[in-house]
């Protein structure tokens, strides 16, 4: 992917609704042709933030150039920018190529070259056959084909998405996943796409900013912001995750994290971290084992006490007690169907590798 | 009181004296009061003569600009209260609601009082004469070629501008409520993607605002084409000798002519022409709907 040209450009941006604040002094920029994901709870701010990029809200303060111009005081209809809203806002009194022709037609787009658009934007969604059809007689997902294909018929620098899988059942919003970044790398236009969804933001997106109460907390690529969250609210909002206090203290080149729940480790120092700022150690469930004897040394590991078990299907989530009170959640991928599963009350050891721990402020 | 089924009610508040009057129009008077049910026509055949004819014309004319008044007047006032502030909002629809808790006649005579030759309107229309009379005069022109001599007042009242003036103001509130109601339920959604996809702000209004709001324009155009229709206080208060609509007449009818049976006929011809409007709205919306299934 060639990420030579920013198109997005966002710097100090923030806006207020009274004395709520929104979106609070963010900067960020985004590459032509990429696949932006902007992720958090509901209330951060991320729709927000899109719609200020739409024009659709005003920046409090801050700036926002779009392909180098400074779109302050630029109305939505001439941004170079189109929205797939949440709720579609397919136009009910039109069929879909009135709707999809809309935005060509209302430019003056002479008839010929309007419905050569529109069917070529029609059979990119594959409803080639749905023109004459009104938006009633349309699934959701339809309709949703339908708002996809009358943004990109506009061709524009960037596509905006307002949580666009949010209202389409589970089966079909994967196989829509799959569908949006294929259509991205057909089109080639830039996509930013707000969700709250994280496993739409990790499979979907080249890079994700995580967002909580109108901050930005973390822009990184999804392998990063799994693998290496940058703190404590994205290590907790994405994926699962165990997490303990601690506090470090340096020993030269090595350094020794003491949990007191868990127990205490000794590991390389880190070159990217502030010891006094590292308040808790953090591991991911599935990076734990549970044996029933003690693993061998190159393991931290302690003994446990299995008090739940939570059978999902591809994988069973056991809860652990470890020390005085101290629980802990593994997952244990189910393999084989032969595989033997532990019951309530066994004890057991659990162990990770010490690497496999991320450091926390 | 309270156990007795509404059917009962309806019966006898609302069909059986509907019913009399049925009667009455098929009958004949004999004397001051009295009625002989005699199922003639000759009340509708009158009521066909061109003077009537005339009045129900003049009254179609009178209703159907006031609603296109009401219309023009209404939706910009729709669209100020739902973008409102949701503070201010109630404020505003209680203004539009508000004279309803006034008299009609109060505020008929109210109306009277800023359209006369010595009223409100006039007042300021002089004061503005004799602004523009002292600037001439400074610059040193003469007014009296450009402005008159004197200020005369506008004839404002008792004439047909008058009654639709008055129709106007009496039926807005019923013009504005509906189209409020289907603006305020719009999903603003469709504006945004209409601006978004490069409409301008008049585009948008015209493609999706207008159409979407279909339902409340009708509705809107019903309340206030019918009642409208069938005014009797406006015309009579505010009106000249020439602009008297057939709520008037039938009126009249009843009372200084002593006419019951044609004043019942003239009524149920009004009635029947309700029930018409009504029942093409129905297959108006019928085939609407089918419009947007097909």
């Amino acid at each position: 992917m060639n990420h030579a040209k920013t198109v997005i450009e966002i710097s100090n941006v923030s806006k207020r609704f009274g004395s709520v604040v929104a979106v609070d002094d963010n900067s960020l920029t985004i590459q032509e042709g990429e696949f932006f994901a902007l992720l958090g709870p509901s209330g951060c701010g991320k729709t927000t933030l899109l719609r200020m990029l739409a024009g659709l809200e005003v920046p409090t303060e801050g700036k926002i150039l779009i392909d180098g111009e400074d779109m302050h005081g630029v109305p939505p209809n001439h941004r170079p920018i189109n929205m797939v809203f949440q709720s579609y806002a397919v136009f009910p009194h039109m069929t879909v190529f009135e709707n999809v022709g809309y935005g060509l037609k209302v430019t003056g787009v002479p008839e010929p070259t309007l419905r050569e658009g529109v069917m070529a934007a029609l059979d990119q969604v594959q409803l080639g056959d749905y023109q004459d059809r009104m938006p009633d007689q349309l699934s959701g997902g339809q309709k949703q084909r339908v708002a996809l294909a009358r943004a990109l018929v506009k061709k524009p620098k960037v596509l905006l998405l307002d949580e666009p899988l949010s209202a389409l059942d589970a089966k079909l919003r994967e196989a829509m996943q799959l569908e949006l970044v294929k259509l991205q790398n057909t089109v080639g236009i830039t996509f930013v796409i707000v969700t709250h969804d994280q496993d739409e933001a990790l499979s979907m997106a080249d890079r994700i900013a995580v967002i909580n109460e109108g901050k930005i907390e973390q822009i990184a690529e999804p392998r990063t912001i799994y693998e290496f969250p940058a703190n404590r609210f994205v290590a907790d909002f994405i994926g699962k995750m165990n997490v303990f206090d601690a506090r470090v203290k340096e020993n030269g080149d090595s350094i020794t994290i003491e949990a007191p729940d868990v127990g205490s480790f000794s590991v390389s120092h880190p070159e990217d971290i502030e010891p006094d700022r590292i308040n808790a150690v953090a591991i991911r469930p599935e990076k734990t084992r549970l044996t029933a004897k003690r693993p061998d040394d190159s393991l931290f590991s302690t003994e446990a006490q299995i008090v739940n078990i939570a059978y999902h299907g591809k994988e069973t989530a056991i809860f652990v007690e470890i020390g005085q009170g101290t629980e802990l959640s593994c997952t244990v991928p189910n393999t084989s169907r032969s595989q033997h599963l532990p019951k309530t009350g066994d004890t057991c050891w659990v162990s990770w590798q010490v690497d496999d721990m991320l450091l926390l402020e | 009181m309270l156990g007795v089924p509404p059917g009962i009610w309806l019966t006898v508040f609302f069909i059986i004296p509907l019913s009399l009057i049925w009667l009455f129009s098929f009958g004949d008077k004999r004397g001051l009061i009295d009625i002989d049910l005699t199922w003639t026509m000759a009340n509708y055949a009158r009521a066909m003569d061109p003077l009537y004819l005339q009045i129900f014309l003049k009254s179609f004319w009178f209703a159907g600009i006031t609603t296109l008044a009401c219309l023009l007047v209404a939706f910009p006032i729709a669209i100020a209260i739902t973008f409102a502030p949701s503070r201010i909002r109630p404020i505003l629809l209680l203004l539009v609601i508000l004279p309803f808790w006034t008299n009609l006649l109060i505020r008929t005579y109210a109306l009277i009082a800023v359209l006369r030759t010595k009223g409100y309107v006039n007042f300021g229309l002089e004061y503005l004469w004799d602004g523009l009379n002292a600037i001439l005069l400074f610059f040193g022109m003469d007014p009296s070629g450009l402005i008159g001599e004197r200020f005369t007042p506008a004839p404002l009242l008792y004439n047909n501008f008058a009654v639709v003036f008055g129709l106007v103001y009496v039926h807005l509130p019923f013009m504005v409520l509906p189209l409020y109601a289907s603006l305020d339920r719009m999903d603003r959604s469709y504006l945004e993607a209409s601006l978004d996809l490069g409409a301008t702000q008049f585009r948008t209004f015209l493609s999706i605002t207008v159409p979407l709001a279909m339902p409340g324009i009708i509705s809107g155009l019903i309340i206030t084409f019918i009642p409208a229709l069938g005014s009797f206080l406006t015309p009579d208060l505010l009106g000249g000798t020439d602009s008297q609509m057939i709520a008037n007449v039938i009126e009249r009818q009843f009372k200084s002519a002593n006419d019951w049976p044609f004043g019942s006929a003239l009524s149920f011809i009004l009635m029947y022409i309700t029930f018409f409007v009504l029942a093409a709205r129905a297959l108006f919306s019928k085939r609407g709907s089918t419009m947007d299934a097909g």
